[in-house]
């Protein structure tokens, strides 16, 4: 499904003087289709810059990614156009960090329905009432649906974040330490969600903190080296 | 006559005939042909001075000078009026400089000057009327800019004047031009019609007469040659209008079929008189 | 999403040029006037494309060239040279000799006459322009200027103008009771809602927005940004969107052009973009906006 060949990425930083960052160098894995590989290594290792890269937020220097598309064959996401990195976006390549990036004004329940509605078509009715089935297994308090997830607790963000990842149900999700701050509890339903969406045949790939919590839910483990 | 023959001031004839000078007569001349063959399109041309105050009728004046032949018979009307004061002076000056006959039957002349009115009597294909224009340009009520309403015209850039007659109709339920009604000339050009009241636009349209603009003061000419459609702008749903005369007559000749001019006598009492007095004479002998 | 607009080397310069204009202005000269000649380069052999439903932002600081850029696009201003071309948009079908035979793309609409660009543009495309005073007729009533781009378009019924006016003004909030007054007796928001309203009357596929919030108090660009994303939605409107604000970008655009002195120096992905700027200028622009 996925397969990263010699990746690299430096960053240039021009007022820092230009000189090479190098993040990661020459990283090379595979993900089969329907496999959850985790990423393992020292903090600083890269894990997040590869994830960033497999997403095409960040830019690599060199290397290739290759993925297979179900709607487009094999493409390079290290090269591809951009129009068709956001349509890849749209229909099957989900990312979902600690960190929620909320929409101004548009309420939690809103947040979770509106991939449902644009990446699969379902009309607003049935996005909304799958988004408050999510939201009501992570144990956010209805109350709360229609509030503006910017003021939210930490916690209750990240689960607003993972509701809104997996509800569309991507072919294949990146996931950068989305349980860091959660509790025992919460991470137990996320680790549900992940599952199912496992056996609707999604490929995962993530990134967790806790090792205890990697081992568990991964399939097997990808060492991120650094740089020597 | 060929064109060529007729701009430098026709065959054998005295050149200096009829006031204007024929440098002067060539290039009204050739303004007009232009005019005619884009209708409602204004021509600037080089106005000449008149023995008149521009503002007064000069650019008819120069239209009717360069067209005139002995032949002609002319007929003079200042809003109607064959009497007035202007209409008279001009139509001395024609006898004298031109020698030619004049007449306040409409039905007799061969080329009529008017301000501000087309006669009531149908006109035919043999006779011309030139129309005297204080403001040639029709979208200067929504445009200060020359060089814009130009673009405009170029372009058949007309919203703003359809937006004009819009707001109108919003704020006071009608569209209140009572002269200067725009129109649209041979589906093209938008042509302020002179300050002739809405009873007068129909006439322009597919006519069987040749009608001639001149704006002295503001160096234009322009035309609506025979048979050309000339459309009042107006919506679908708020069509165009004349006034309406309903109930009343000319207290003169009875006529309920022409634009009347309202009389208010010293005591109050409103009388109609037919504004154009040559029809009203006529129809009382 | 199929491609809806594509330009190529669209350059705006005011003056001659001369054979050192090449060398001596741009991003990396850090001036858009040439020392030698005088002649400044507005906007220099910028290309781009936008695809259906998809925003594309343009940032850089004022004189970037980016206003220019939206201005040339809408005909408002002469492009020197380049090329803008149309795909076979529905509402193009109108316009004649504007698509070669088979051909999936316009001819160069940048030298077509003036009269054609307007129509291709009451076709196509609208704008919201940062100050109201250029996209509205502040003597105006406010349904007057949204019936003014209908009339263009040779609408002729005054009700169903009216008709028009008073939806697009109702989704833009703007309350029906004002739809008769003119413009200069709203405030800074509404008047920014009537223009959204103005520019959405052809129906077009295309918005092109200029500085739309730059301006206006913090709450007020709020309520206009999310005007302007629910309408996206609604409309399935593609929107180039202009802004010095990078904050704006991100939420409305997921592809980004950074200019600078008339030039792209930087395009991509908006999260590329803010979190992985390659060229110095974007990344001295994301260090220096993004908090």
């Amino acid at each position: 499904m996925l397969s990263v060949r010699n990746l690299s990425k430096t960053f240039h930083l021009h007022m820092l003087g230009g000189g090479p960052l190098p993040a990661v160098g020459d990283v090379s894995f595979d993900v089969g289709r329907g496999e959850f590989v985790g990423l393992a290594g020292p903090s600083g290792a890269g894990k997040s810059t590869v994830l960033k890269c497999v997403h095409r937020t960040y830019l690599a220097s060199a290397g290739q990614i290759l993925y297979d598309s179900p709607s487009m064959g094999q493409v390079d996401l290290a090269s591809l156009e951009e129009g068709r990195v956001i349509d890849l976006r749209r229909t099957e390549i989900g990312f979902v960090s600690q960190f929620l990036r909320v929409i101004p004004r548009v309420g939690a329940l809103d947040l979770v329905a509106e991939p449902i509605v644009h990446r699969l078509g379902t009309d607003l009715e049935t996005a909304r009432a799958r988004a408050a089935e999510l939201l009501d297994r992570l144990h956010i308090p209805r109350r709360l649906f229609e509030a503006y997830p910017a003021t939210f607790s930490g916690g209750e963000q990240q689960r607003v974040n993972i509701a809104r990842a997996v509800g569309w149900r991507p072919a294949l999700l990146l996931l950068d330490e989305p349980t860091a701050s959660l509790d025992a509890g919460s991470v137990e339903v996320v680790v549900e969600l992940l599952q199912e969406l496992r056996n609707g045949g999604a490929t995962l790939l993530g990134i967790f903190h806790d090792p205890v919590l990697l081992e568990r839910i991964t399939d097997r483990t990808v060492r991120i080296g650094g740089l020597a | 006559m060929l064109a060529g023959e007729w701009l430098s001031g026709g065959a054998g004839r005295k050149t200096t005939w009829g006031f204007l000078d024929d440098g002067a007569k060539k290039d009204v001349r050739r303004a007009l042909l232009k005019a005619v063959a884009i209708p409602g399109y204004q021509v600037p041309y080089g106005s000449r001075e008149m023995p008149l105050a521009r503002g007064w009728g000069t650019g008819g004046i120069q239209i009717t000078l360069s067209l005139l032949s002995p032949e002609d018979v002319v007929k003079v009307i200042d809003q109607g009026c064959d009497g007035s004061v202007n209409a008279v002076n001009i139509k001395k000056f024609y006898e004298r400089v031109g020698g030619v006959e004049t007449t306040t039957d409409t039905r007799e002349a061969t080329l009529i000057q008017t301000r501000h009115r087309i006669p009531e009597e149908r006109m035919d294909a043999g006779q011309i009327l030139v129309l005297q224009v204080p403001y040639p340009e029709a979208l200067r009520e929504v445009e200060p800019s020359e060089a814009n309403t130009r673009r405009m015209h170029a372009e058949a850039d007309y919203a703003r004047m359809w937006l004009h007659l819009y707001e109108d109709v919003v704020h006071y339920g009608e569209i209140r031009l009572a002269y200067r009604y725009p129109c649209t000339v041979n589906g093209r050009h938008v042509m302020d019609p002179s300050p002739i009241p809405r009873w007068d636009v129909p006439k322009l349209h597919m006519a069987d007469t040749l009608f001639l603009f001149g704006a002295g003061r503001e160096h234009r000419i322009y035309a609506v040659p025979p048979h050309t459609r000339v459309e009042p702008l107006e919506f679908e749903d708020h069509k165009f209008r004349v006034e309406d005369f309903h109930g009343k007559s000319c207290s003169r000749c009875g006529a309920t079929d022409t634009f009347l001019d309202e009389i208010l006598g010293p005591d109050g009492t409103r009388t109609f008189y037919c504004s154009d007095t040559g029809y009203c004479d006529k129809r009382r002998r | 999403m199929e491609p809806l607009l594509r330009a190529h080397g669209i350059t705006r310069r005011y003056g001659r040029g001369c054979d050192r204009c090449l060398e001596s202005t741009g991003a990396e000269a850090g001036t858009n006037r040439c020392p030698h000649c005088g002649t400044v380069w507005a906007c220099r052999d910028v290309s781009l494309e936008l695809r259906a439903e998809e925003a594309l932002g343009i940032v850089g600081e004022s004189g970037s060239g980016k206003s220019t850029l939206v201005k040339l696009l809408h005909f408002d201003d002469e492009a020197s040279s380049g090329f803008l071309e149309l795909s076979r948009l529905p509402s193009l079908r109108e316009v004649p000799e504007l698509h070669a035979e088979g051909a999936d793309w316009s001819r160069n609409v940048l030298v077509l006459d003036r009269y054609r660009q307007r129509r291709v543009r009451d076709a196509s495309m609208g704008i919201v322009y940062q100050h109201p005073h250029l996209g509205l007729r502040m003597g105006v009533s406010a349904g007057g200027n949204v019936a003014e781009r209908l009339l263009s378009a040779g609408w002729r019924s005054i009700g169903n103008m009216r008709a028009r006016a008073s939806k697009l003004l109702e989704r833009t909030e703007i309350p029906l009771e004002r739809m008769d007054e003119p413009p200069r007796k709203f405030s800074g928001g509404m008047q920014q809602r009537v223009q959204i309203a103005k520019a959405l009357s052809g129906d077009p596929p295309i918005l092109l927005l200029d500085e739309v919030t730059t301006g206006l108090d913090l709450s007020v660009q709020a309520r206009v940004l999310d005007m302007i994303r629910s309408l996206r939605e609604e409309l399935r409107l593609s929107m180039l969107v202009v802004s010095h604000d990078l904050g704006v970008i991100n939420l409305l655009c997921q592809r980004t052009m950074v200019m600078k002195n008339g030039q792209v120096v930087e395009s991509g992905l908006t999260d590329q973009i803010l979190q992985d700027p390659q060229h110095g200028y974007t990344q001295l622009l994301v260090a220096s906006q993004l908090q």
